[in-house]
């Protein structure tokens, strides 16, 4: 399954998310590809940072920030891997226009915050446009740095905005903001390996693992 | 092969991915080879100028143009 990771906004937290889905479905021995579509490469020096340390798996990771070059290389390379994650956007870029053609999911992460949710309607813009030319991109909106507490006024308001933005579906399985995902992914890890471990950041991994793949 | 095929325009798919901000912008018109084809009108005097310069320095005319062009634009267009 190819799945991108991707928003217009940047700031989202969409690399971390990024690797920290990539290695948990190499740790349920799957063969993955990370494509890194952003020009500033995180989450390539994160997984190099990763295979200097020699943590296993390895994940295989390219950085394409060219949108035809990107699209040339998966639809070339895609039958060897099982599952390509691809961590694209921050902005509008030709790399996030042909992850959203390749994509089976667009996983579009957003932070509880005005901006942000403001911030759906352009890449909601993009998603129609994709799905002009092409069929059958699933598209799911998932709260990311939600602030703690189960009745947290902004999470709510948040997530009820995204009824407005109907190109989207809600999942409800918020990652909230946990220093273990940061920590974790600032090491090129995921949160599901990290020791001492983070039982409620992997819960909410697997969380979102279970309902996308 | 006596019929050629139409040549293809660019899918919807190619053009989705271009028009992105980041996208390589293209300049319009004939490419030939390196270089890119534009129409210049010219007075005739001036022509015969660098025609006659031209001859002297044993170039072409496109080659003195566009070496006179290259002057101007490095090394701007009056003389110091």
């Amino acid at each position: 399954m190819i799945i991108t990771v991707g928003n217009t906004k940047g700031g989202v937290g969409k690399t971390t998310l990024a690797v920290n889905l990539a290695i948990a479905r190499a740790l349920a021995g799957r063969e993955v590809w990370l494509i890194d579509g952003d020009r500033q490469g995180t989450a390539q020096t994160a997984i190099s940072i990763r295979s200097d340390a020699g943590h296993t798996p390895g994940i295989a990771c390219s950085s394409y920030s060219d949108g035809p070059t990107l699209r040339a290389q998966v639809q070339q390379q895609s039958s060897k891997y099982e599952d390509i994650v691809i961590d694209a956007g921050g902005r509008d870029s030709t790399a996030l226009r042909a992850a959203l053609i390749l994509s089976d999911v667009l996983l579009v992460p957003f932070q509880p915050r005005s901006y942000d949710v403001w911030a759906l309607n352009d890449i909601a813009a993009l998603v129609d446009e994709a799905r002009s030319v092409r069929d059958g991109l699933r598209a799911y909106a998932i709260l990311n740095f939600a602030d703690p507490g189960e009745l947290s006024t902004d999470n709510i308001e948040a997530a009820e905005a995204v009824a407005d933005v109907p190109q989207f579906e809600y999942l409800n399985t918020s990652i909230r903001r946990r220093k273990a995902f940061a920590n974790a992914a600032g090491q090129g890890r995921s949160v599901l390996e990290i020791k001492p471990g983070d039982k409620k950041a992997k819960d909410e991994l697997n969380a979102l693992i279970n309902i996308l793949f | 092969m006596a019929i050629t095929k139409p040549k293809t325009k660019p899918s919807n798919v190619d053009n989705f991915i271009s028009g992105a901000p980041d996208a390589e912008v293209k300049p319009k018109g004939v490419k030939k080879g390196n270089k890119q084809q534009i129409s210049l009108t010219i007075a005739p005097t001036l022509l015969i100028k660098i025609d006659a310069l031209a001859e002297e320095l044993g170039q072409t005319r496109a080659a003195l143009i566009n070496m006179a062009i290259y002057r101007a634009v490095e090394h701007g267009l009056l003389k110091e």
